[in-house]
């Protein structure tokens, strides 16, 4: 089944409001909660990242028989370096936001963290879609292996070398890794 | 007992019900509804906060109180009077005036809690020490003193039952003292709230309670105030269950029942050993629903203690109180301030006084009269009861809220009440449980008879 939220990108207020929504829904479900938890965690990072960095985007959550798929799209500047963002501790959240207690450099980190498996497909000037997914089975321990997160070039050396699982607009990727060099 | 009985003290006069659906837009929970005109109060969402008694403007709502002929079941009656009975009293009326006016009443022994509350405080700075290397309980720690917001746990916040402090409340460890003294008595405690009436009959984290019945607030208010004024003098007071202690840890013993009293008192006791306290306190049904929430998603995983109270204003605000809870916190504090002045010319020789700043080893908090911590502890575990869930098959829940999605996108939207489902969030989901039907919903239905009367399509 799937669920859709708009999320709005000038009020912090309201940031969290699409992740405190799928919590509900979930413990509806009879989800066990650590995974209820961990796609709360991953929802509201993204939520914060989209209304610090992006001016707000949509959320799409589709609960599937075994997995939780959780699609965070918006529309603003894109990343370009998505294995610098990727970095704990590694932000380019404005000052003002930083003094709010946002900006820590651990959304992406802490998404990536609690999601099973995540890409992220970033266009410079046409926005960010990030994607994550939770096993609903607990086979799977946070933090595992096969998560990590790249951009892959046309040439595709960052995809074979880190062993990287996501690969998408070889193109515009390569684009992004020309925007960040 | 672990909280799996349905039992429920907030109960429903049908003859005076109107079916005006303002209980059902304001319970915080979502738990009543009306059908053919009268409200029904759904169980497993229920957690006897009482808001429903407040305001409900027919006065169809109750408290499942005891019937006074209770009290000729016993030939030795006892009443427990919680600090918040004292501070509805104007103020200056003294203790033992108030204590000797229940007696005549009909009881033979009247006591204060407020001794029992602070030696729940004392065993709770205790835990929290032990804790604190043991981490047996999750952190951080949320008061057990109000049993509305355990419920509301059991049913919204399983995954907070690790983190509720696993002693007994006050009233029961007064309950549990009055019960040495008297075996054989009837133990009557005089409620604030339904919710610490429903835990008398189903405990929570315990396995039986030592109170035989209970009294609300405000049923006894008129009687005790006619009986002050016919007795006049006050005469020799029944010695409550305080242990002797400095003037700073009566006072907050006595003000335990006010907004935040249970975590300053503690805070207090902690500062005794030296140690520090982090507490927060929030109150009202959607404050603390509020701070539920983030404190599963982490956000206070730095704090030691949650004060968190059903009722706005703490047990002074109970909706069986009479006094409103700022006038009657007044009435505490002042109280407090007046024992302390006594209280400190009494004890300026012997000067017992313990600062905050006293070292560990000589702090030793009412040592002698002050129950084992093993002796408080809960018994029973508390057991999660998630009210909401739609089915406990994952499949059949997901084809449920499908259904329901569905079902919300046809409805009015207005969330009017009209139906007797708080909003159309909720019709839909009594739909789907099969509780109710789509032609519920006015809007529905008027569609329905213009398509029937005049053709017209619905839009």
């Amino acid at each position: 089944m799937h669920f859709h939220y708009d999320v709005p990108g000038d009020d912090f207020s309201c940031a969290g409001s699409a992740s405190a929504e799928m919590k509900k829904k979930l413990k509806q479900l009879g989800i066990p909660f650590d995974i209820i938890k961990r796609t709360a965690v991953a929802m509201y990072e993204a939520e914060i990242n989209m209304v610090v960095h992006a001016g707000g985007g949509e959320a799409d959550i589709d609960i599937l028989d075994d997995e939780i798929v959780i699609v965070m799209k918006d529309h603003g500047n894109g990343i370009p370096d998505i294995e610098q963002a990727m970095q704990e501790g590694y932000s380019t959240a404005p000052q003002i936001v930083q003094e709010l207690g946002f900006g820590a450099g651990m959304g992406l980190p802490n998404m990536k963290r609690n999601s099973d498996f995540m890409t992220i497909d970033s266009k410079i000037g046409v926005g960010t879609t990030v994607t994550m997914r939770i096993n609903l089975s607990p086979k799977t321990e946070p933090d595992d292996v096969g998560e990590e997160a790249s951009v892959s070039g046309a040439n595709g050396n960052a995809a074979a070398e880190k062993s990287a699982v996501i690969v998408h607009d070889g193109v515009s990727s390569a684009k992004v890794a020309q925007g960040g060099s | 007992m672990n909280g799996k009985s349905d039992f429920h003290s907030v109960e429903l006069r049908d003859e005076n019900c109107k079916g005006c659906t303002i209980c059902v837009t304001s319970c915080p929970v979502e738990a009543i509804r009306v059908h053919g005109g009268k409200a029904h109060i759904l169980e497993q969402l229920c957690i006897d906060c009482g808001e429903c008694i407040r305001k409900c403007p027919s006065r169809a709502k109750y408290a499942l109180t005891s019937p006074s002929s209770e009290l000729s079941k016993y030939k030795t009656k006892v009443a427990l009077l919680a600090p918040a009975f004292f501070a509805q009293f104007s103020e200056g009326t003294p203790r033992a005036t108030i204590k000797e006016a229940v007696k005549a009443l009909g009881f033979d022994f009247v006591y204060d809690i407020s001794g029992a509350a602070g030696e729940i405080s004392c065993a709770t700075a205790e835990f929290i020490r032990l804790n604190r290397n043991t981490g047996q309980c999750e952190t951080p720690i949320i008061s057990s003193s109000c049993p509305a917001i355990l419920k509301l746990i059991q049913i919204r916040f399983p995954s907070l039952i690790d983190h509720i402090l696993p002693i007994i409340p006050p009233s029961e460890n007064a309950a549990r003292k009055a019960r040495q003294l008297h075996p054989d008595a009837g133990i009557f405690f005089v409620s604030p709230c339904p919710a610490k009436v429903t835990v008398t009959r189903s405990p929570l984290g315990y396995a039986k309670s030592e109170i035989d019945g209970v009294f609300a607030m405000n049923a006894m208010y008129l009687p005790v105030l006619q009986a002050m004024k016919k007795a006049g003098a006050t005469v020799a007071d029944d010695k409550d269950f305080t242990t002797q202690t400095d003037t700073a840890t009566h006072s907050a013993h006595i003000q335990w029942c006010r907004a935040a009293g249970e975590a300053e008192a503690l805070e207090l006791h902690l500062k005794q050993y030296g140690e520090d306290c982090r507490w927060l306190y929030a109150d009202g049904l959607s404050q603390a629903i509020k701070i539920l929430e983030e404190t599963e998603d982490g956000q206070f995983d730095h704090f030691d203690f949650l004060e968190i109270s059903a009722c706005t204003g703490g047990c002074l605000g109970g909706p069986l109180t009479v006094t409103p809870a700022p006038a009657a916190a007044s009435v505490l504090r002042r109280s407090a301030e007046k024992d302390n002045c006594i209280n400190n010319s009494l004890s300026a020789t012997t000067a017992q006084s313990t600062s905050p700043a006293q070292p560990a080893q000589t702090a030793q908090p009412e040592k002698h009269a002050q129950p084992s911590l093993e002796s408080l502890l809960f018994t029973d575990p508390i057991i999660p009861r998630p009210g909401r869930l739609l089915d406990t098959d994952f499949a059949a829940a997901r084809k449920k809220m499908q259904q329901m999605e569905e079902i919300v996108t046809q409805l009015g939207g207005l969330d009017c009440g009209s139906c007797g489902a708080p909003n159309c969030r909720a019709l839909a989901e009594d739909i789907v449980r099969k509780n109710a039907v789509k032609e519920d919903c006015v809007i529905v239905l008027k569609a329905q008879y213009e398509q029937m009367l005049f053709g017209k399509k619905p839009q």
